[in-house]
């Protein structure tokens, strides 16, 4: 796999690559609990800073919605695709239609959080910081046995 | 025999679309996207959301494809 070829040449296991995003989406979660909003985000225009406070491609698109559990699911799934066009062209298909879908899901999350109120969206904030946090642990849990898996050679 | 090949197609497809579904997990996703563009505005939502679906797209794809056709 393309993919897959990448990370073993560089002697990356998807275990490193899920503990490393397990570590930055916790970084990530903290402002989230505090309340700080340092670079990923600016209460008021003036304070926008074109890259500080960009959290499309981290932590939003990696490690949340293509993180290390989306990665190993493809690389098993290509797998079993064994080569086929026909496979592999329709797979593209449903990765296409799952990132759709995904996106309608989000806006559709964002239109009811807009129409709760700004006290409201706070404590859900704090909250899901905290859930993010045990998010980001999990990640680095599941890296941390699958790397004993692969110790004890059960994997 | 042809009615087989297509079911089996079809079963791989619903196979992948569950697995990934259930692994990009936007339902999980959504509150935190929430979070994390608070006091952002509705524009700048939309195109972050936009940039942060398409990237991750492009880097599930770029893992879908087999290292025989490069």
């Amino acid at each position: 796999m393309a993919g897959g070829f990448l990370l073993s040449y560089l002697g990356v296991t998807v275990d490193a690559f899920a503990i490393s995003g397990g570590v930055l989406l916790f970084i990530a979660s903290v402002p989230m609990l505090f309340g700080h909003r340092p670079g990923l985000q600016a209460p008021e225009r003036s304070e926008e800073r074109a890259a500080g406070e960009d959290i499309a491609i981290f932590p939003l698109a990696i490690p949340l919605l293509s993180g290390p559990g989306a990665i190993t699911s493809v690389l098993l799934l290509t797998n079993q695709a064994r080569g086929d066009l026909v496979r592999l062209a329709l797979f593209a298909v449903v990765i296409a239609a799952v990132y759709t879908i995904s996106w309608g899901v989000l806006a559709a999350g964002d239109r009811v959080m807009a129409r709760l109120g700004q006290g409201k969206v706070h404590i859900i904030t704090r909250v899901l910081g905290i859930i993010l946090a045990a998010l980001a642990v999990q990640y680095i849990l599941s890296g941390l046995a699958g790397f004993y898996a692969t110790l004890i050679g059960a994997k | 025999m042809l009615l087989s090949v297509q079911e089996d197609l079809l079963q791989f497809a619903l196979r992948a679309f569950v697995t990934l579904f259930v692994v990009v997990d936007p339902l999980g996703v959504a509150p935190m996207f929430v979070g994390l563009t608070t006091g952002m505005d509705d524009a700048r939502k939309r195109a972050m959301l936009s940039r942060a679906v398409a990237v991750a797209f492009s880097v599930t794809f770029f893992f879908s494809w087999p290292a025989d056709f490069y």
